[in-house]
């Protein structure tokens, strides 16, 4: 049977604007850190709203987007993980296993991050340990974040951050 | 909801984005007109310039009226700049500055 493949949406308008602008402010949260305590709550703000919007889209959102459909269980996840070292794991069109629980974490970090800088602008600076401790663990993160995205573009010979700028994938035989 | 339905949705979710950029980034980088009238108040409460009322009251206008006033920064100096329409219909132009309250030349247009 000849292998057919199709363009197929999988991330919507709002994930890929979400996606990027939080790579916006996050990154201009870093640069304003020192200098522009102003924008730097600002864009702290920001994304604290941008996270609230995809929570609730996470609910009632798009297939992809629903955390029910990409949030697979530790042991679902330890399989796919181990099937890396195979060279040929299983093709998510959505979120891979390890990929969905990197999401929550990066979510669950910047939410940590942004909300004890909050309570610093408040003027309860004893928070200031906890949100430079966060603000590192999401680089960390991110870094993972990057990696694995790398990593599963080669492995699948596709592009993974061209997919998260227009929104489409080729959909293969026996995706998941 | 179908999925198509939700995709269409999801502008909705990023229209709230942009609602928020917009509310929460004006006040950072403020725009035109509210950014002169913050700077202006600034001057009028340090005492750096004569407030317009004083000036006009100041000003020997003779009968004039005026059209439009205009404080304007010229190299760094502050020039209150008067149009005046006087009783022939013809429009002036005074320039004082705006420190002093002083006059400085006048120039008058058809």
């Amino acid at each position: 049977m000849p292998k057919k493949q199709e363009h197929i949406r999988i991330w919507d308008a709002f994930i890929r604007i979400f996606h990027w602008s939080i790579v916006l402010a996050y990154v201009g949260a870093w640069a304003s850190a020192e200098e522009w305590p102003k924008l730097h709550e600002q864009l702290g703000y920001f994304i604290l709203i941008l996270l609230g919007l995809r929570l609730v889209w996470g609910l009632i959102g798009t297939r992809e987007a629903r955390f029910s459909e990409f949030l697979r269980s530790p042991r679902n996840t330890l399989s796919y993980l181990r099937s890396l070292k195979s060279g040929r794991p299983q093709h998510y069109l959505g979120h891979n296993p390890a990929g969905g629980w990197m999401v929550i974490a990066m979510l669950i970090c910047l939410a940590g991050t942004a909300a004890s800088g909050i309570l610093i602008a408040g003027g309860a600076e004893a928070w200031e340990d906890l949100h430079e401790a966060l603000a590192g663990l999401s680089l960390l993160l991110i870094a993972m974040h990057l990696a694995g995205v790398l990593l599963a573009s080669l492995l699948h010979r596709e592009n993974l951050v061209k997919a998260m700028l227009t929104g489409n994938k080729m959909r293969r035989n026996a995706d998941v | 909801m179908s999925e198509a339905r939700k995709a269409g949705v999801s502008w909705l979710f990023v229209a709230l984005i942009g609602a928020a950029a917009a509310t929460l980034f004006s006040g950072v980088w403020p725009v035109g007109a509210s950014d002169d009238h913050d700077r202006v108040r600034e001057l009028r409460q340090g005492g750096d310039i004569v407030p317009l009322a004083e000036l006009l009251a100041r000003a020997e206008l003779n009968g004039l009226r005026v059209l439009e006033a205009e404080l304007e920064d010229e190299d760094g100096r502050l020039v209150y700049e008067l149009q005046l329409l006087d009783e022939a219909g013809r429009i002036h132009e005074r320039y004082f500055d705006a420190a002093s309250g002083y006059p400085l030349e006048e120039r008058a247009e058809h």
